[in-house]
């Protein structure tokens, strides 16, 4: 039925309230509609008549602020900005600082050689294993002395290392590990175990090398 | 390592099984369950067809019971109720269908309509109250939510690739006011929704100047009156008709409900 042609005059309720519904919203004139209420007349005013689809079920439930997943999850933005910021200064502090960028590409260097002399030892690659070997003495102790890699030699351990009261130590293991390469230059290892069994001494030299303080 | 892979695999695919079994047991039991609803929804309305009232607001409210609703089944409550004479409950169910479906205009239609019929005090909303209940408060924690998680995204963003921060300034600025304004918009619909109030469900409620039976009353308010909450003891409320007059009503002539 039309809102203007609603019979306001035999109205059981104030003329305000039906203003007021019908301000509302478009929908709320049909509550003042007819409705198959047994005691009114046909008529009158009545409520919107009911649903006949259940729609689509809720649980009852405390809002979504008073749930800790909600709330657990809105800490996940903030860890990921907090984790990428420090990311950055990290980023930022390794690009000012050389030495400090250069120590952690000789620390990755070391790792990845380390598994690649246990390969070559394992194949039986006398060579190539001493010329890794080599390598990675070189770029340890070129990063320990703030020196291009390719500069060290055996020289080293009596120019540089002894003047700075390095351990005996670790300047004789050293020693002994030059000695092999050279060695090994004119009598190659040919037993893959003794190849291996130079891997655990390199670690520890190199261990010992990293933690000096030069 | 080879006679560990097929034991692994085995493992895998009973795992897989057990969690497709669980699923479909979780979805068979939800499926009956809904079906058992929608059954006794039928029958409710039924009943409500042949003008057995009170008899069909007893069946919506033991679908209430079962903990799942619906705005339809709060709905045909409060029309069951209104239909039965029981204003006060009706506006309660009607209540709780606004707060389910704010924006739903049937729902608004009818508790202005009951609210028409009652004689005694009310809690109209403001129309400030009314424009923060257009969302529920959900709606307006998922819309804060996703406005915060933009924010932080961008931020992170800036983390990565530095050269974007100029052109995501004014994006991050309006943002951050966005999600500002939102979370207080959420803060306000949440105190507005839990605010005290009490909907009288007693056709005559004497208001009291005490929380006892023998302390006098002078005002008497209607089946439908709504009333603040100011405080509660034993089994006595305190309430706030209007800005001058206070009073004591018995709990059980009254239903809880949160903000108008």
């Amino acid at each position: 039925m039309p809102f203007s042609s609603l019979p306001h005059t035999s109205c059981k309720i104030p003329p305000s309230v039906l203003c007021r519904s019908h301000l509302l919203s478009p929908g709320v004139m049909p509550a003042i509609a007819n409705n198959a209420h047994p005691e009114n007349s046909p008529s009158a005013p009545d409520i919107l008549p009911i649903k006949q689809h259940l729609g689509a079920l809720a649980q009852i439930q405390p809002p979504l602020i008073q749930q800790p997943l909600f709330l657990g999850l809105q800490g996940v933005p903030v860890v990921a900005f907090i984790s990428a910021f420090f990311w950055r200064r990290r980023k930022e502090s390794l690009a000012n600082n050389p030495r400090l960028r250069r120590q952690r590409q000789v620390a990755q260097l070391v790792r990845d050689g380390l598994v690649e002399l246990r390969n070559l030892a394992a194949q039986n690659k006398s060579d190539e294993f001493f010329a890794t070997l080599f390598r990675l003495l070189q770029e340890q102790l070129g990063e320990r002395l703030d020196v291009p890699a390719s500069s060290i030699t055996e020289a080293v351990i009596e120019e540089r290392l002894r003047p700075r009261n390095v351990p005996e130590a670790t300047l004789a293991s050293l020693q002994e590990m030059f000695h092999t390469c050279n060695l090994a230059r004119y009598a190659p290892i040919k037993s893959s175990q003794e190849l291996a069994d130079i891997v655990p001494k390199l670690e520890t030299l190199l261990n010992d090398l990293r933690e000096l303080k030069i | 390592m080879t006679m560990g892979t097929p034991t692994v695999i085995r493992a895998a695919r009973w795992r897989c099984r057990r969690a497709l079994s669980l699923l479909a047991c979780f979805v068979l039991v939800t499926s009956g369950f809904a079906a058992d609803i929608s059954t006794g929804f039928d029958s409710a309305n039924k009943l409500y067809e042949q003008g057995k009232f009170s008899e069909a607001a007893s069946a919506y409210e033991k679908l209430v019971e079962s903990g799942s609703v619906s705005t339809p089944l709060y709905f045909n409550l409060g029309n069951a109720y209104f239909k039965s004479g029981q204003l006060g409950r009706a506006l309660a169910a009607y209540h709780r269908a606004e707060q389910l479906s704010p924006r739903d205009p049937d729902v608004r239609a009818n508790l202005q309509f009951v609210r028409g019929q009652v004689q005694g005090p009310t809690l109209a909303p403001t129309s400030l109250q009314r424009w923060l209940a257009s969302f529920t408060v959900n709606e307006w924690a998922t819309l804060t939510a996703v406005l915060f998680w933009l924010v932080l995204a961008s931020l992170v963003v800036i983390q990565f690739r530095p050269d974007w921060k100029q052109p995501l300034r004014n994006f991050l600025w309006l943002g951050a006011v966005a999600t500002l304004m939102v979370g207080t918009c959420l803060v306000a619909a949440w105190l507005n929704r839990s605010a005290s109030a009490a909907i009288v469900v007693s056709h005559d409620a004497v208001i009291h100047n005490g929380p006892l039976d023998e302390a006098p009353g002078n005002i008497t308010i209607h089946d439908g009156a709504e009333v603040t909450v100011l405080d509660t003891k034993n089994d006595w409320l305190q309430v706030r008709l209007d800005s001058n007059r206070t009073g004591w009503l018995k709990r059980d002539q009254v239903v809880l409900t949160s903000g108008v």
